[in-house]
Order: structure tokens, then sequence, then C-alpha cells
């Protein structure tokens, strides 16, 4: 645990303007020169329930949210009250402060709207004496009086902002600035005066009694506050995507959404059609057309994709498709994080799967792994899946603008011109044999696109022979299969040996135990190994990043390199290590996996915690709600 | 594109010999494509036919076109977003009864209110052949076959109006075995801008013994010899496409006023070349969120 870092917690009604207050602090801080890192937590409605965004903000660098908090702003859900009277439904209204308390740490600091939450009901919560006990320091102020004086009620959340800054010590400069970008008029102006009534009034009329202040930091180039979502997009413009299907589904929703805003102007077409079959289809279509084109959806609506991605993996045609995790089965917690799909996007679809998966544990890799996903999708004419969850999706952090400064890189792949065309081997009847297997290099065959002379073929979901027509021939059969999958073998050989590694690894390489997670949990794995070795412990980390072909090289010398070695990841059933133990058919002497499925993700103390009781042998059970579960073959 | 007069209709088959059934409707039906096809001057290299499953599914193999044969029901959205894609494509799709009103009746829907400039012809025989004569959506309520003894006993579904209600800007029913009507009612739909649907009776010879040729022939009614009907006119559309007393064919219905996709969305260019001028690099977007 860190002294030197905020980690500033937000508290309110889902809708009350929660997500943009705290977006904009975010930048506040990291103008200021900070790295920050925010984590959303909300639930699946629109208006009213308990939802917050936390900001831990430090000048070291934060990958991951802390472990608890130590500033909490608690607005006061004003969705739980009647608005045609000033009645309470039950005592909703103080949920923001109460159900917070829990995860606040010593010496924390506590500002709550006095103007929305009744002395009885902070007074049933204990809360003098359990700041006695935590040295929690508080700080009620009438924010929402002091909105209604200077502006309108909905700005108390400028004047938490406002109090939040004076007791930090921080200056009011970048989140003026910060305003001044996002409003104008009369609601701008209310909300300076409420910020700078706000600050000054708690300058005047506290003595602050806690240490706690606004870190300080300095950073050395342009930044900029990205979300997982945001760096995929991101990767898909700059790999030359221009054609997006979809249908809405949190938390996959922000992708698509991020991508139509941008694709219209850019010449690109993005169209939300009527269930996500149709939106693989209609991507499968554009492709198949020459255009570079990709869909997604979460857990449920992947499910229905599974039929247009099975075509795409017979005909061979190129297709990006996005999976953000949330917590399953069905339904499930549709606004949680979990990892809990990878086996569904491995092998969803009938017949032996023939696609790449990629899954990205940071914003950086979400940008690099999506535009690897189209060049190898289009190099090999193969689906590639993204996976993410929840988490990343959500998550902003700072990431250096230069890192974006990339050449775009459009070009479609393994197609051929007219003119090879004409030269191609055609039937005799004229058709081109774009399934040729005996001129294929690395199992890819060159196809033709609509329009062009000479490439007349026929695709098919069905087994079928060189230019396409149904076959259930066994030799082409054996040949076509096989040819498929030598695609899967050369993809691998390409990433290891001419492409920088995806995997992420922490820590010295002679170290004694090891930590393998993948995807989301990335951050959190990083910041417990620091912290292990920090005391004591002798800890590395791999982070896979590759699914499908899995990395079979790097990971046995990493699991070889170490006595024994903790799997980390956010589901019940331990899918990587299930997929690890398949790739590599031994280890399972040396694998323990660490599990968390309560709809949360993994703080770093919660794995510190699960290396000391597993790996370190330390004799005593988790205390928090994550499951030990030893490897199969153990 | 080449002109009218360098492509005939023989230049759009494959030499694939059909499987389909001695006497199949299917026969009458492709010929009458690929004559319209060519009739409204369209280079088997600049067409799309997208094909869905069952006999009538096959249709892409006989045809030597660019083609698909994708999955059961998915044709229509395989064949949007080919055409959303390369407006320059002359895009057909193809499929039956089941494939379009049972397991792809969501996709039909709309793809009719979508408004995407293509064609869509189903091959409709009230009838699954393919898996051996089990009740289709179109099948009468009493038709009984191995899967309904008694029969379904349920009223089949009435595509055309299925067709009116999700906002159609052109419905037309033409007949198998009427091969220069048939082909003109093709031709009609493929000029027409926009979503041109056209269900073509196109009998079962071996699992349906009540949809036959004789009954489409006895009771057809051409709309082309009823002067009263206008088909511009929504109420003539309306009243003919809800007579459950006769079966007709002909143009049921065209909006004169249609605008397809491509035009509401302002995508007049080849996708395939990004437009110069336009943003490509995402740094510029990146800095949007300092």
């Amino acid at each position: 645990m860190s002294d030197d870092e905020l980690i500033w917690r937000i508290a309110g009604g889902s809708g009350d303007g929660i997500d943009s207050t705290s977006q904009n602090f975010a930048k506040a801080l990291m103008r200021s020169g900070l790295n920050v890192f925010t984590h959303r937590h909300y639930p699946s409605r629109i208006r009213g329930g308990h939802t917050y965004v936390e900001i831990r903000a430090a000048a070291h660098e934060v990958q991951s949210r802390g472990d608890g908090y130590n500033f909490l702003l608690a607005l006061g859900d004003s969705f739980a009250r009647n608005p045609q009277e000033e009645a309470y439904y039950g005592n909703e209204e103080i949920k923001p402060l109460s159900e917070n308390l829990d995860d606040l740490r010593e010496g924390g600091v506590i500002i709550y709207d006095e103007g929305l939450v009744s002395e009885d009901d902070v007074e049933a919560l204990d809360l003098e004496e359990r700041a006695e006990e935590n040295d929690w320091h508080v700080y009620p102020l009438d924010l929402r009086g002091l909105a209604k004086e200077h502006g309108r009620e909905v700005m108390r959340n400028t004047a938490g902002v406002g109090a939040t800054a004076a007791l930090l010590d921080m200056e009011l400069e970048h989140i003026e600035d910060l305003m001044e970008d996002a409003m104008g008029g009369d609601v701008l102006e209310a909300n300076i005066e409420i910020l700078h009534e706000a600050y000054d009034s708690v300058n005047e009329e506290y003595e602050f009694n806690h240490d706690l202040r606004a870190p300080t930091g300095e950073h050395d180039a342009e930044q900029a506050l990205l979300s997982g979502s945001n760096a995929i997009a991101y990767g898909a413009i700059d790999a030359g995507c221009r054609f997006i299907s979809g249908y809405p589904m949190t938390p996959w929703t922000d992708v698509f959404t991020i991508l139509s805003q941008n694709f219209p102007d850019m010449g690109g077409i993005s169209e939300q059609v009527e269930d996500e079959i149709a939106a693989a289809a209609l991507a499968v279509g554009a492709s198949h057309a020459g255009v570079k084109a990709m869909s997604g959806s979460s857990g449920g609506g992947f499910a229905l994709m599974s039929e247009p991605l099975g075509l795409a993996e017979m005909t061979e045609t190129p297709l990006v498709l996005i999976e953000a995790m949330r917590a399953g089965p069905s339904t499930g917690m549709p606004t949680k994080p979990e990892q809990g799909d990878l086996e569904h996007v491995l092998y969803t679809s009938q017949g032996d799967s023939q696609r790449v998966v990629f899954a990205p544990g940071s914003i950086e890799e979400a940008y690099e792994q999506t535009r690897l996903a189209f060049d190898i999708a289009w190099d090999y004419q193969i689906p590639t899946i993204i996976v993410y969850d929840q988490k990343l999706s959500g998550e902003n952090t700072n990431v250096d603008v230069e890192f974006f400064d990339r050449e775009p890189s459009p070009d479609l792949g393994s197609t051929l011109t007219e003119e090879e065309l004409r030269e191609a081997a055609h039937d005799n009847s004229g058709k081109f044999k774009r399934f040729n297997h005996e001129d294929a290099e690395n199992g890819v065959a060159p196809r033709s696109l609509p329009g062009q002379k000479d490439g007349r073929y026929l695709a098919t979901g069905n087994e079928h022979n060189p230019v396409g027509h149904i076959s259930e021939d066994p030799d082409n059969r054996v040949h076509q299969m096989d040819r498929r999958l030598e695609k899967l073998e050369s993809i691998r050989t390409e990433l290891d040996e001419e492409r920088e590694s995806t995997q992420t690894y922490f820590g010295e390489d002679d170290a004694e135990y090891g930590i393998i997670t993948w995807g989301s949990s990335q951050g959190a794995v990083e910041e417990a190994i620091e912290r292990l070795n920090a005391n004591g412990h002798s800890v590395k980390g791999l982070s896979v990043s590759d699914m499908v072909p899995f990395p079979e090289r790097e990971v046995t010398e990493f699991v070889e390199s170490v006595d024994e070695a903790m799997v980390v990841e956010m589901n019940a059933t331990a899918q990587f290590r299930g997929l690890l133990q398949k790739e590599l058919g031994r280890f399972g002497e040396k694998l323990t996996s660490l599990l968390k499925y309560n709809g949360n993700p993994f703080e770093p103390a919660e794995i510190v915690e699960g290396y000391e009781v597993n790996l370190a042998d330390e004799d005593r059970e988790p205390t928090a709600q994550v499951r030990i579960e030893p490897a199969a073959g153990d | 594109m080449s002109s009218q007069s360098d492509v005939r209709f023989t230049d759009f088959k494959s030499d694939k010999q059909p499987t389909w059934c001695p006497g199949c409707g299917d026969f009458g039906t492709m010929n009458g494509m690929m004559k319209g096809l060519a009739e409204t001057g369209n280079d088997p290299d600049n067409t799309f036919v997208v094909a869905g499953i069952g006999c009538s599914g096959k249709i892409g193999t006989y045809m030597h076109s660019y083609a698909l044969h994708g999955v059961h029901g998915r044709a229509l959205p395989v064949g949007t977003g080919v055409k959303m894609a390369r407006p320059d494509i002359e895009v057909m799709v193809a499929g039956g009864d089941g494939d379009g009103y049972s397991i792809g009746s969501g996709h039909f829907v709309h793809a009719v209110r979508r408004n995407v400039d293509m064609s869509y012809v189903v091959m409709d025989n009230r009838i699954y052949g393919l898996t051996k004569g089990q009740a289709s959506p179109t099948s009468r309520s009493d038709f009984e076959t191995s899967t309904t003894p008694e029969g379904p006993k349920q009223p089949p579904v009435n595509p055309l109006a299925l067709a009116l209600a999700s906002g159609a800007t052109f419905i037309a029913q033409s007949f198998a075995s009427d091969a220069l009507r048939h082909q003109e009612i093709i031709q009609e739909a493929i000029e027409h801008d926009g979503f041109g649907f056209v269900n073509v009776f196109s009998p079962c010879v071996t699992f349906n013994d009540v949809d036959t040729y004789d009954y489409f022939r006895d009771s057809l009614v051409d709309l082309q010899e009823d002067e009263d009907h206008d088909a511009t006119n929504y109420e003539d559309a309306k009243e003919v496409i809800l007579d459950a007393d006769k079966e007709y064919q002909g143009i049921m219905y065209q909006d004169e006023n249609s605008v397809p996709y491509h035009e509401q969305h302002g995508v007049t260019e080849d996708m395939s070349e990004i437009p110069d001028g336009a943003p490509e690099d995402a740094m510029d977007l990146v800095r949007e969120f300092y």
C-alpha cells in the first residue's frame, strides 16, 4: 500500500453524472502530471441504484485499482427520492455513504452531502465511532444547498469536486479548463461559481486534520485518458477497418459506439442490425466484398455469432470479432467483469475450430493486438477474435499520445490483382481455383474480390473443392482441412519469429515462483508481484495475451523456470489453466489456480494473499472472496 | 460493366448440372434470374449471388457469377454486407420459403425496411424438400407431412403482407413455369431502386401434391391484366396482398419514391478504397482525450 497515492471514490446514484464528473476529475489529475487509473462500478439500470467510480492517481505508474481507497465523496443518491416531494424511499439516500465505508483505508477522508442525507441516517451508521476507530476525517457539507443557491441542484457534483480540491490542496486551474471544454453559457458560469464557492467555504470553515494531499508529478510527454474500448476502436481504425455491424450489449456497446461515431467521417459504414447473427453475417459479406470489416458483442450476443463465425472459418473470409466478457452464464451479471467466456470464444460453432484468439491485458495491448488481429485475419484469411472484459472496457488510464503515432495499414492481405488472376489456376469452365491447396503457402490460398475479371468462384459453408464446389471426396476433405489448420501453425511461427511478443513478463528472470495470468487481470498481477518481491519473496510473472495459436514455447520456458506457479484468473472453472494444460500436456504438479468470480476484479492485495497462502504455504484461509484450486494432474 | 449486347444469359450458367429433381420449379426460377441479370446489362464478373440452405441454396453452384452459399436463413444479412460495402456490385439473394420466412424471418423484416439496393428471390414451394417433406411456413394449415401428421394447424405466413408491413418498396410474385412473365418481374426487381422482393411459386414435384404446377396454372391471376390495379398505389397493393381467396402474379407494389440505403447514407464509393482526405489515423482522435 502506497502512501503517495490518492484513490478518490465518488459515489451516488446511477444517472447522477458520476461518470462525467469523475472523467473530468481524472483528466484534471492527469493534466497536473499524475498517472491515473479509473475503475467503474455500476448497476444495470438507467437511473438510480448505487454506483461509484474510483480514480487512482500517483506519480508512479498505476495499472490497476488499488486496495481499498482513501477519499470518499458521497453525493447522496437523488434518484432514491420521490421527485414529487422530498419523501425518502427507505434509507436509500444514505447508501453512497453507508455502502462505501468498508473499503475506506485508515486515515481516509470523507465528504458527504449533508443536504441530502438525514442526521438520523448518519447516526444509525455509527459514523463517529467508526471514524475514530479508523482515523477517518469526516467533512459533512451541504453540497446540495450550495448548488441550489448558485445554480441548480444537479450541480452538487461540482460542489463536491470543489470541496475535494480544497481538502487535497489542489489548484482549480485544470478543473476549470475542463469545464470550459465541456460546457458553456449560464451552465458554465454557475458551475464555476459553485466550484469556487465550495473550494473557498471548505478552506474557510474547516481546519484540516487529515494528512492526505494530492500527490504531485510530471509527465514528459503528451497524455490522453483512454479506455480499453477506445484502444480497440483506434486499433481498428489504424488497421484500415471501415465497416462495423452490431447490436447493442453491455459492455461491447462502447466499441460499437466509438466506431459508429467516427466511421461516417472516414467514408466508412456502421450499421445497427436486428441481432448478432446478422451483425456477424453483414461483416462476413462486407469482408468478402473487399472491405476490412468487424463485428462484436458480449457473451450472449457472441453465442448468436457462432454460425457466421463458422461460415467465415469455412469460406476463409477475413473477419475480426470482439468479445467483451461480462459475468455469465446466461444474462449473468451484465455490468460486472469476468473472464468466463474464454472457452466460449475458443470453441463455439460446430466442427474443429479454426480461428485466432487474442486477449489483450492493457490499453496499449488492446490497440496493438487489435491491429495485429486485422493483419493476421487478412493475411491468413481467418477469423480473429479479441476477447477482453468489462474491466478493461471501462477502465481509463493515461497513455502517451505518441504511442498512437503509427502508419495505418489498410492493405487487404493475400488478395490477387486481375493480372495475377489471369495467370492463376482455373478449372475447365473458367472458375478460379480460390481454394487451391496445391499452390498454397503457409496454408493460405490467395483470393479474388467480386468485380475482378477471371476471379469468379463459389464460397460455401459446405466442404468444397478448389473452385468452391461442394465436395465430400475424402482426399479433398483432408487436403482442405489440413491446409486451413496449417495457417495456425504458420501464424504461431510468424508471431514467434517476426513479431514482438505480446506476452508480458514481470519480475526477475531467476525468481523461484511464478504467477501466470491473462487478459485484464494483468495490471493487478504486476502490482502484486512488485509488492511480493518488496516483501522478500522471489516471484516473477507472465501475462499471456495470445490464446490461439497458443504461445507454447514462451509458456513452457516460463513454467519450466519456476518451482511452482499460481494461475490467476477471473472465473470459477480455471478456463485458462485448462487451456494451458491442454496445450502443453503437462505441469499439473506445478500449477494452482487463484480464482475470483464475485463480480469484482482482483485487487493486488488479494493476489498477494493468495500467493502467501498458496505458494508460501502460510497456514491460513484467504480472507478475500477467492478460491484456490490445484490443477488437474496435481 | 459490359454493355447489354455482349452478355448472354448462358454466361451466368455454371458447368455444374443441377441435382434438383426433374421438373423442379427451381429450374425455371433460375433461368429467369440468369436471363433477368443478362437482360438488365449485368456482367457475371460484377454480379454476386448469395444463396441460403436447402434446394434453393444450391443455386450458387449452378450460376457462374461470384457467389456465396452460406448459412440457413442468413443469406440476406450476408448479401446486405456485400452490397453495403460495394454499391458497384449487383447483388441478388436467393433462398427458399423456409430460409426466408421461418429461420430467417427476422432478417427478412429488417432487410425489407433497410431497403438496400438488391433483389431477393424466394423460391416458394410451400414445403421443406431437401429434408424430405416437412411443413414450411407457407404450407397450408391442413397440409399433412411427416412432422405435422395432421397438418401444421396454423395459418401460413403471408410473405407479401409481411413485406408490406415492414415498409417494402417493391413487392412482386411470379410463377416459375410462366417463363416470360417471371423473367420480366425479376428484371423489374433488379432495376428497382431499393430492395426488390419477388416471391416465386416454384413447385416441388416430389413432396408437395397440393401446391402443384396445375394448381398455380389454374388459379393464378396476372395483375398485368387487371387494369384497375395500380402498383404505385398503396391501397391497391394492400387489397391484392391481403386477398386470401386468390393467388396473384405480377407487381403488387412499387414505391416510386424509394431511396435505397446507400443514397440515404451517402455511400457512393467502392468502400474498398479509403477516400482521399479522410482521417486515417487514430492519433488525432486520441488527442481529444486530453
